[in-house]
């Protein structure tokens, strides 16, 4: 009887600590963990979330029925959004609440009554003054209709001979502000298409390049020497295709690269003339090149593809990466600073599927839609995120000194964050407190800054100890010349005594 | 004529990179002792050059200090060079003995190694925008060292000027023969080791069970 009674109060010790362990492990929140950023290394270490998810809504939340593989989201100047539900054939439009749908598309008709029925529509844009451009991927058309709802343009497969292609498949568009229209097209390299506001082919636009690779120029040589029959076995040098953009309020296209082997373009900043205003800078978008003396692996799983979806830009000029990789989502300021890293592959909240497809950003609120979950995820700032971007903004307008509070902030809640050092340590030289700015420029691992604090720091010492400087140069050029008049003197000396001694010889 | 202590010979030897090996040679002067003075201090100045050089140019992690890049880089460099070049110059019928081909070479190495602890003090005093007069010191060095070796050779074997050429080409050659051998022989050697430590961890596991 009593043993029986000692196993039994054994066994329910022993549930009672299991449970714990278990709720321990359940209570494990998908937000707080897993968060990293880089520092200047290129190290992956643990950093304090800027962003969280703050939930995630289905199509029935929003009264408007399961949506089924969303592709691409869009939020107007109005703090509208519109999905385009692809594989229900459909563009919804959403309150900028992001609380219940208010209208659906499927079918639209021009000013003749001609109808336009919508067929796997991926893409979707909203210019400034409401219209609406469709990229009806199904049917091989881009659509543009006006603010009446009305289509205005068709624009199908183009008739021009600068138009390779077999096919017209647009994924994306977008248009600036004269109309021109944009399209990101499937199966093409060159680049995206480009119409004219009257829907005329233009040419192509922000094309990407070869990345000079050793075995693509080897291959080029190796294509003088070879007959054509050996040619066509070669691999051909094409650049990857661009898989998505998006066009900032002062017209710079940003546009986006899915390759999953190299790091070369992957995000570009093209202006009117075609140029990209990213590749003077040393900037690699999207997770590091892992690096083995690094603890990435920590943060990230140790096999993974970097494939870079879709950006989006607000008009803070801030960009937000989606990697449908990893499901993470990238956030750089205008410079190209990486700001916070979040998301992943996961099924809790704030994770995604194999099929992130696109992110949109507005209002201080990140959007991703889900392709497989079919949902949108809403990630909000955390204080830590408003923190940094306030400091980054300011920081960016060359307000380094009224940055300075925030950024101390910022290193409050995140002692890792790099950004902060070199913030506090510019704003100190702008300040002229050098030697706090190399204390700093050190903290952050950065000897740009340590050389412009340095630079000051010696100057301000030269100019204090100027004297004691020029007078110890003085007396070291002195002591130097008595040294060698000396050793010129005694050198004659020797030289008489040893003629004396020569001539007494005689 | 030419009655220089130790030290003054290598001021000697510095300063006149034609014919000061040649007046070594004749006066059968050179130390061990201050041989190994260069190539210590040689393996210091890297390590300081590695390490400790100024902020503003370059951040360093002490954390990841490691000393066998180091030791490669100067000792076993060194050594090799020393023997590749005892084993090619036998063959070319040179005089120098492995002790004095060790001396001569490590005498040359003077203006390398002043060079690098004066890259380090440099580096403390200026900024990036000056680093062309880090860059003169540095240039400079390494071509009269480069100067002073091929002297060196010239004079320890009493080659004519093609042959001493020929013959570091050649030393250039073996010293990579020796180093491919090195590195697989310690993969062999590591491959052994496993393999006879884990045949004692089964012996001691039986032995156990």
């Amino acid at each position: 009887m009593y043993m029986q009674r000692k196993v039994k109060i054994i066994t329910s010790l022993m549930c009672c600590i299991l449970m714990m362990s278990l709720g321990f492990n359940v209570s494990a929140d998908g937000n707080n963990s897993y968060n990293y950023n880089y520092n200047n290394q290129g190290e992956a270490v643990p950093s304090k979330a800027g962003y969280r998810a703050v939930c995630s809504v289905s199509g029935n939340e929003l009264g408007c029925g399961e949506f089924n593989g969303p592709s691409d989201i869009f939020c107007d100047s109005h703090g509208n959004f519109y999905i385009a539900d692809t594989g229900n054939s459909r563009i919804v439009e959403i309150n900028s609440e992001f609380t219940s749908a208010v209208r659906e598309f499927d079918k639209l008709t021009d000013e003749n009554g001609h109808e336009y029925e919508l067929s796997l529509p991926q893409g979707i844009f909203i210019s400034d003054n409401g219209c609406m451009y469709i990229a009806d991927t199904g049917n091989s058309r881009i659509l543009y209709i006006d603010e009446n709802g009305t289509v205005r343009l068709c624009i199908t497969k183009p008739n021009s001979a600068v138009y390779e292609n077999e096919t017209f498949s647009p994924k994306k568009v977008i248009a600036d502000k004269e109309g021109n229209i944009y399209s990101v097209l499937n199966n093409v390299t060159s680049g995206a298409a480009f119409f004219s506001s009257t829907g005329k082919f233009q040419g192509y636009y922000g094309s990407n390049s070869v990345e000079p690779t050793s075995k693509v120029i080897t291959n080029y040589f190796r294509k003088r020497f070879s007959t054509n029959k050996m040619r066509n076995g070669l691999a051909r040098s094409t650049p990857a295709g661009i898989t998505g953009f998006d066009i900032d309020s002062e017209g710079f296209v940003y546009t986006v690269t899915e390759s999953g082997t190299s790091e070369y373009d992957r995000v570009k900043k093209v202006n009117a003339a075609g140029d990209n205003l990213f590749s003077g800078l040393d900037i690699i978008f999207g997770d590091l090149p892992f690096n083995q003396s690094s603890e990435q692996n920590l943060y990230s799983d140790v096999e993974f593809k970097t494939r870079l979806t879709d950006v989006d830009v607000d008009d803070s000029g801030r960009i937000c990466c989606l990697d449908t990789g990893t499901g993470r989502i990238f956030q750089y300021d205008e410079e190209g600073n990486l700001l916070f890293i979040m998301g992943g592959m996961s099924d809790r909240l704030g994770g995604f599927s194999l099929q992130s497809t696109a992110v949109e950003y507005s209002m201080g609120k990140i959007y991703v839609t889900d392709g497989m979950k079919n949902t949108v995820t809403i990630f909000e700032e955390t204080d830590f995120g408003k923190v940094v971007h306030k400091a980054t903004e300011l920081y960016n307008d060359g307000k380094y000194e009224e940055a300075l509070e925030p950024w101390h902030e910022a290193l409050r809640h995140d002692g890792n964050y790099t950004n902060a050092y070199l913030g506090i340590a510019s704003a100190l030289i702008s300040k002229g407190d050098y030697k706090r700015a190399m204390e700093y420029a050190e903290l952050g691992d950065s000897s740009y800054y340590y050389n412009k604090a340095f630079e000051g720091y010696r100057e301000e010492w030269l100019d204090e100890n100027f004297s004691v400087v020029i007078a110890s140069v003085i007396f070291i050029v002195l002591c130097l010349v008595y040294r060698h008049f000396r050793k010129k003197r005694k050198a004659k000396s020797k030289y008489k005594i040893e003629n004396d001694y020569k001539k007494e010889k005689l | 004529m030419m009655e220089l202590t130790e030290r003054q010979w290598i001021r000697h030897i510095v300063f006149h990179p034609v014919e000061g090996f040649e007046d070594l040679r004749w006066k059968k002067a050179g130390s061990m002792l201050i041989a190994n003075i260069i190539i210590a201090l040689w393996f210091i100045g890297e390590i300081l050059c590695g390490n400790f050089y100024g902020q503003q140019f370059v951040m360093t992690d002490l954390d990841k200090f490691s000393i066998v890049p180091y030791i490669t880089r100067t000792f076993i460099l060194f050594f090799v060079w020393t023997i590749s070049n005892w084993s090619i110059c036998t063959l070319f019928y040179g005089e120098g003995t492995m002790r004095k081909i060790y001396i001569y070479s490590a005498y040359a190495l003077v203006p390398y190694v002043s060079q690098l602890y004066i890259q380090v003090l440099l580096s403390h005093f200026l900024v990036r925008d000056e680093i062309i007069f880090i860059h003169i010191p540095e240039v400079v060095g390494i071509f009269w060292s480069a100067l002073l070796m091929f002297t060196a050779i010239k004079a320890v074997h009493q080659f004519s000027v093609s042959k001493a050429l020929l013959s570091i080409f050649f030393t250039i050659a073996v010293m990579m023969v020796i180093l491919v051998l090195m590195v697989l022989a310690v993969s062999l050697i590591q491959q052994v080791y496993s393999f006879i430590s884990s045949i004692f961890a089964e012996i001691e596991y039986r032995i156990r069970v």
